[in-house]
């Protein structure tokens, strides 16, 4: 019970960031991806079915601001979580260096799907300019290491510490 | 057994994606009506908390911003009215001796010391709005307030002539402002040094009347209550002469305009000052 509540803990976190993130940058035309990079940490943190579940619900929580397409973010953090799941196996994702390379070309790969998604459900593609494809992309890159760190640490964190090893229980 | 749960890794690893696509493509396919706009309203209650949270650690940032700011600005005017301060002990050690120096040839002249302004301090309390001449104050006969007692006020740091009592009841005083047509007070000029009438009119400002020609009067000049003002202190300001003022000779007097110091339609605070012509035993009290 108590890794669920960590895990709806840092949930709930992600999203405070993610908003004070948009509502700091968006005046600049950047959005960065606080809450993918959250999910991309606790997709390497948690089982695939745990790391799958935190995607849909932060999907879910971008697709609960958009007027239409309900349901859009979700299924783009499912198709990259995907992609995320095939490199992970091959690649270090505890290193800073892989996390920022990876993290950038997944937010670039999440901004084009959201675009198709939009493109084949909406006849248009959703495009939120090039200044957030590149510098928000390469925001959410230089972000990851932090949030990795801090999450890991918290969950290293004496009476949590069972949460950090426990990758195949949630 | 690892080999099991190899393959059931790699089952999950195809299904969830499977599973969390179709749910998310459900819906998108839904129309947003109904059972969509259900699970929209409960998301409302799990996300909003956060989003006014996020919103108000913004605002509390901008606040702090803010804070900082003025915090920095009272630091800097403090080091300013700390600086202002030293320099006015300076000044004020240097009127002491100045002082010292006047009592001195005051007694060497035999001349009467002057009494500094004191009074009680009052607050408007009442305009009549028939007669825009007259206020009411909230101290009376119990407070030691007198008829014909001169009143004064501080407007923007200068202390003026606002008007004397005309009324005491036990707990209010009504004042005749200096801007009334019934308000008259000997004045004196203070650049060409000459006396003169200083007298309110129907249009709420004041005139300067029976000044004796000669020296052109100058705009701005300080008109100050005479010294043989029999109910007022001399050397309260009473007001300036007006830009190009309409001097106009009558007889052998000149009739001046005069802007009040005080406004006494805005002021809010006077200070009563002790009546002049008050029998020695009153003013013994």
């Amino acid at each position: 019970m108590i890794k669920f509540l960590n895990v709806c803990f840092i949930f709930v976190i992600a999203t405070i960031l993610h908003w004070l993130a948009i509502e700091f940058l968006c005046q600049y035309g950047i959005i960065p991806g606080v809450m993918f990079a959250f999910t991309l940490v606790m997709a390497s943190k948690l089982s695939e079915f745990g790391g799958y579940l935190f995607g849909f619900f932060s999907g879910l929580f971008l697709d609960f601001f958009g007027n239409t397409l309900f349901g859009a973010s979700s299924l783009a953090f499912t198709c990259v979580l995907f992609i995320f799941y095939i490199i992970d196996d091959k690649i270090d994702f505890r290193d800073s260096t892989p996390q920022m390379v990876i993290t950038t070309f997944l937010n670039m790969l999440l901004l084009v799907f959201y675009g198709l998604i939009g493109r084949v459900f909406t006849g248009e593609f959703v495009w939120q300019g090039f200044i957030n494809f590149l510098l928000g992309s390469a925001l959410t890159g230089l972000l990851l290491p932090l949030i990795y760190f801090v999450i890991n640490k918290y969950l290293s964190w004496g009476p949590l510490k069972d949460t950090n090893e426990a990758k195949r229980f949630f | 057994m690892k080999q099991k749960i190899s393959a059931l890794e790699r089952g999950y690893s195809i299904n969830l994606p499977v599973f969390f696509a179709v749910l998310s493509l459900i819906l998108m396919l839904l129309p947003l009506q109904g059972i969509v706009v259900s699970a929209r309203a409960v998301l409302t209650y799990i996300f909003i908390p956060q989003i006014r949270t996020s919103h108000s650690i913004m605002q509390y940032t901008k606040d702090a911003l803010a804070s900082t700011k003025d915090l920095l600005d009272t630091a800097d005017k403090n080091l300013k009215l700390q600086a202002d301060i030293s320099r006015l002990l300076i000044e004020n050690a240097q009127n002491q001796a100045l002082l010292e120096e006047n009592k001195r040839l005051n007694e060497a002249l035999q001349l009467p010391a002057k009494e500094k302004w004191r009074g009680l301090w009052a607050k408007v309390a009442y305009r009549e709005p028939s007669r825009r001449g007259t206020i009411i104050v909230d101290k009376g006969s119990q407070d030691g307030v007198s008829l014909r007692a001169p009143v004064i006020a501080i407007q923007d740091g200068q202390v003026g002539l606002v008007g004397k009592v005309i009324e005491v009841s036990l707990t209010t005083s009504k004042i005749l402002l200096s801007s009334d047509e019934d308000f008259a007070v000997a004045a004196f000029l203070s650049q060409s040094k000459k006396e003169g009438l200083a007298i309110g009119n129907t249009k709420g400002t004041m005139l300067v009347k029976y000044i004796t020609l000669g020296q052109e009067l100058t705009e701005g000049e300080k008109v100050y209550t005479s010294v043989s003002s029999a109910i007022f202190p001399d050397g309260v300001l009473i007001g300036y002469i007006g830009a190009a003022n309409t001097q106009t000779k009558e007889d052998s007097f000149i009739t001046a305009n005069l802007i009040p110091a005080v406004d006494s339609s805005s002021v809010r605070e006077v200070l009563i000052m002790p009546a002049l012509n008050l029998p020695l035993e009153e003013k013994k009290k």
